[in-house]
């Protein structure tokens, strides 16, 4: 229903976040950074953290365990309403891919497309996983995870009192925040992550930036948290 | 960044059309749910003013039974009370009658065999007359006289001479004591009382 999204977009401005939290997922961490809005509209960065998960926690409930206690630290000083994480997802949990179309899909049948592509890039079936989309001019770019795995993850974030509106690719927010991030030099940039802060419109184009080399660097992980705090922020 | 940002919470979701029928179908259901439901409550309704109007017409058969019963035993006891009362004064008149014709009896007896009457008993249940006869073989004459003047049927409960010694009596004669006892009938309702002579 059209009407029903369109309130939940009044009020998701009304209800505009002004601190959220990013994380990168890992194995054996998890690297979190917050971000502040500021009344510049800059944001800028409040918290950078890595916790790393004890050595030999190699089961998975007790590594779920750990999980949650460390969200349940990090949010334990503040109020509900600002205990708002995204998720960024490495590429061994998210599979990303262009589906090729003739244009004359619509929606419907564009989004199933897609999502028995991206069940065929992860070999289950296609109501096991969670996806995202958008059209170009002959393609489709898609990402998608396993539903198990979102269902997990947000169910820790609940139960250690986060909400969790977002998960999405580490690119994206990897590239959100390499595009938003403020200083004109990579020697800017290799200052630490806690003196970073972004500007609310892009600082550079994409053919700017050098990925390869950038997704290969120290920076990206840290590119990644934050990206995805300012994808809700912005 | 010009392309939208992928959320991959976004998908799967309901589509559309899924989500029109759903709510259509929901509709539909709401619509037919409260169409019987006002009927229903329609019904229940009519149906509680049917009972309603069905009680208060039982309410007032129960009333008119309530003053039926209460007028038939009031009339009952009305009936009774009449029966009592016309009772009642058939044994006064029956014993007024009796008493009348005892005292004319007696009456008669004291000019026939100069019967005086000392003292007249009635308790209800039992005559005693105490007399005195100048001559005693005239006893069964009263015995007689007074049982054919209606009154029960006498009998002498004791004889005595009336002359002790050393007394001075100029006449002879005998005191005597009749008793006479109601029948079951009369004595239902007694009549309680004493007369001298």
């Amino acid at each position: 229903m059209q009407w029903i999204e369109y309130a939940r977009q009044r009020l998701a401005v009304r209800r505009r976040r002004t601190n959220v939290w990013g994380a990168l997922l890992d194995r054996q961490d998890i690297l979190v950074a917050a971000l502040a809005l500021q009344k510049n509209g800059a944001a800028r960065v409040m918290v950078f953290e890595r916790q790393q998960a004890p050595e030999g926690l190699v089961d998975v409930s007790k590594r779920d365990d750990w999980l949650v206690q460390t969200l349940r630290g990090l949010g334990s000083h503040l109020p509900a309403p600002l205990r708002t994480m995204a998720l960024a997802l490495d590429d061994e949990r998210c599979r990303q891919g262009l589906l090729a179309h003739g244009g004359q899909l619509d929606a419907q049948q564009l989004q199933a497309e897609v999502q028995l592509e991206a069940a065929a890039a992860w070999g289950v079936a296609p109501e096991e996983v969670g996806f995202d989309f958008h059209a170009e001019a002959n393609a489709v770019r898609w990402a998608a995870c396993l539903r198990e795995d979102l269902q997990q993850w947000r169910g820790h974030a609940r139960s250690a009192g986060w909400q969790l509106p977002v998960v999405e690719p580490s690119e994206q927010a990897a590239q959100r925040a390499a595009l938003h991030l403020r200083g004109d030099s990579r020697g800017h940039w290799a200052d630490s992550p806690q003196d970073w802060q972004f500007s609310p419109v892009p600082e550079r184009a994409l053919a700017d930036v050098d990925w390869p080399q950038l997704q290969a660097g120290a920076l990206w992980s840290p590119l990644v948290a934050c990206g995805a705090a300012l994808g809700v922020l912005l | 960044m010009t392309a939208p940002a992928l959320n991959l919470l976004r998908y799967p979701r309901r589509g559309p059309v899924w989500g029109t029928l759903r709510w259509r179908s929901l509709l539909l259901a709401g619509l037919l749910g409260a169409l019987l439901g006002g009927f229903w409550a329609a019904g229940q309704h009519w149906r509680l003013a049917q009972l309603r109007a069905q009680g208060a017409q039982l309410q007032m058969q129960v009333q008119d039974r309530l003053r039926q019963q209460s007028a038939a035993a009031a009339l009952r006891a009305q009936v009774q009370l009449q029966q009592a009362v016309q009772t009642r004064a058939q044994d006064w008149r029956q014993q007024q009658a009796q008493g009348l014709r005892l005292h004319a009896a007696l009456d008669e007896q004291s000019h026939a065999l100069g019967l005086r009457v000392m003292r007249w008993q009635n308790d209800g249940q039992q005559l005693l007359l105490q007399g005195w006869l100048p001559r005693s073989q005239d006893v069964p004459a009263l015995l007689s006289a007074l049982s054919a003047a209606g009154s029960p049927l006498w009998t002498v409960h004791s004889l005595a001479s009336p002359a002790a010694p050393g007394q001075d009596r100029r006449e002879a004669g005998v005191d005597v004591l009749l008793q006479a006892l109601w029948s079951a009938t009369e004595s239902a309702a007694p009549e309680r009382g004493k007369a001298g002579p």
